[in-house]
């Protein structure tokens, strides 16, 4: 029998039946290479924040164990510096929004630092980034940015080392103790805190500077914020940068027990407990009652 | 055996190799060699993927030409290079995470190469499965030639590396070699796929 290829319902029931096909064969493929696809994605985000705590070129299969011996704890933080639910790790750099992780970690040195997730706009798209800072905010350790679609060989040279390594031991704050690090012309440089564009890319380098003075202050007021909640959980992920200025805003909830453990592990009361006083306990420490949650 | 590499097969098979090549005679496909040819990795990725879409894009509408509905034949075409397409770039994701991340949007516009339309409608629905399949192959082939020698140049002029291995000594930089930056840029993958067209015609006369 011969078959009409060219009548109405002949033509509706192959295109049909062809959609049916390869939308099933598809479906079948995407879900068996995701979790391949999930892991090269994992991948490919550690060694982003390896490379800001100074570890570059790592053998894709030497990440994993780098990264969990680098980094130590994570949280995520609201920008009003309590702790959220979740996975930090799980939040795409990409969408930060409300959300602020934090990885505490060491850096290839061996120095504490904070990495945090900076996200921002270039010139053609989004850019991102990992900064790592002393725990005090106060130092860069390193850095990594990377970008979608800035222009090959001028903008996209903020993802190559050389642009980059500049950020290592700059201050991140300025004199007027608000985040001053930033991203200024080639040459144009006045203080520590800025640092050299590339140069023919004025745009992608202003995104970077833009990216870094929002980005680091969301981070600064997260994580140096008043608030009661946050300076207790905070803590566990990295401890409130100023401990005390934090802590002198709670309100009487966190007032301590005697003989409860100290809130704040800063360096003065690492191992102290509390006394009636409301003292850490710990020679040395007089005045740091605040790590008692003490006014 | 003779039969699959009869004359005419191999002739399918070659031709687009030189004097019938896609890019430099028939100029299809600019677009992707100008976008992914700054180095010589993504370059030969590239080509590959674009040989094996063409080939089994070509296998499987020569398998069913005759059943394919004349007024919808372009969409068929369509879909199977598309469903092709989402299979390679999938693929890539799982297994060359770094490649398909430079490779970016590329992939995903295979479907619209103009190679693969032109072979399918030239050449699939009118000859059978087999020699399909190899004026597929020849013209990815064909595709991946140039696109290599031009990240070839690109790569060697634009950055001093090959492979992403250096290959201008330092001793060139220390004397004052500066790469040329503008290697980087799309639009000098143009000028190469010019000067490649022109080697091309002035060895073959009768092209010109």
């Amino acid at each position: 029998m011969k078959i009409n290829t060219n009548s109405n319902v002949y033509t509706i029931c192959y295109a049909a039946v062809m959609v049916i096909l390869v939308a099933f064969l598809l479906a079948y493929v995407s879900s068996a290479l995701k979790p391949a696809q999930d892991a090269n994605v994992a991948i490919d985000k550690k060694s982003q924040i390896l490379a800001s705590l100074n570890v570059r070129g790592l053998a894709k299969s030497d990440v994993e164990a780098k990264y969990n011996e680098l980094i130590q704890e994570t949280c995520v933080l609201a920008p009003d510096g309590s702790v959220l639910e979740g996975d930090a790790f799980e939040v795409d750099t990409k969408e930060l929004g409300d959300k602020l992780p934090v990885y505490k970690a060491k850096t290839a040195n061996g120095d504490d630092a904070l990495v945090l997730p900076l996200k921002g706009r270039g010139l053609w798209g989004g850019l991102w980034g990992y900064i790592a800072v002393t725990p005090d905010l106060q130092k860069v350790l390193g850095a990594y940015f990377n970008h979608e679609s800035e222009t090959a060989g001028l903008g996209a040279l903020i993802k190559d080392e050389p642009f980059q390594s500049q950020f290592i031991g700059r201050p991140v704050m300025g004199a007027d103790g608000k985040v001053a690090l930033t991203v200024v012309k080639k040459g144009a440089s006045e203080a520590d805190t800025q640092i050299d564009g590339v140069t023919g890319a004025t745009l992608t380098s202003k995104g970077v500077g833009e990216m870094l003075l929002t980005g680091i202050q969301q981070y600064v007021d997260a994580l140096g914020g008043a608030k009661s909640e946050g300076c207790q959980k905070s803590e566990g992920c990295g401890g409130c940068p100023n401990a005390q200025k934090a802590c002198e805003g709670c309100p009487e909830a966190a007032a301590a027990e005697a003989g409860q453990e100290c809130q704040h592990k800063n360096d003065c009361c690492k191992s102290g407990t509390c006394d009636k006083s409301g003292s850490c306990g710990k020679p040395g420490c007089d005045g740091d009652k605040a790590c008692c949650g003490h006014k | 055996m003779s039969q699959l590499f009869s004359k005419a097969n191999m002739e399918a098979l070659t031709g687009p190799l030189n004097l019938n090549n896609p890019v430099v005679v028939q100029v299809l496909g600019i677009c992707s060699a100008l976008a992914v040819t700054a180095q010589l990795e993504p370059a030969i990725v590239m080509g590959l993927s674009v040989t094996i879409i063409t080939a089994f894009s070509n296998l499987i509408i020569s398998l069913i030409r005759k059943s394919i509905p004349n007024r919808i034949r372009i969409i068929v075409q369509l879909v199977v290079v598309a469903a092709l397409v989402t299979i390679v770039s999938q693929v890539l994701k799982a297994f060359a995470y770094d490649v398909s991340v430079q490779l970016s949007v590329y992939v995903g516009l295979i479907i619209t190469n103009c190679i693969l339309m032109g072979r399918l409608e030239a050449f699939a629905m009118m000859n059978k499965p087999w020699p399909s399949f190899l004026d597929g192959i020849g013209n990815g082939i064909g595709y991946a030639i140039i696109l290599v020698i031009v990240g070839f140049f690109r790569e060697l002029l634009g950055a001093g590396t090959l492979f992403g291995f250096q290959v201008v000594p330092q001793w060139c930089y220390d004397h004052g070699y500066v790469n040329n930056g503008m290697m980087t840029m799309p639009a000098m993958s143009l000028i190469i796929v010019g000067i490649v067209i022109w080697a091309h015609r002035a060895y073959n006369k009768d092209l010109q």
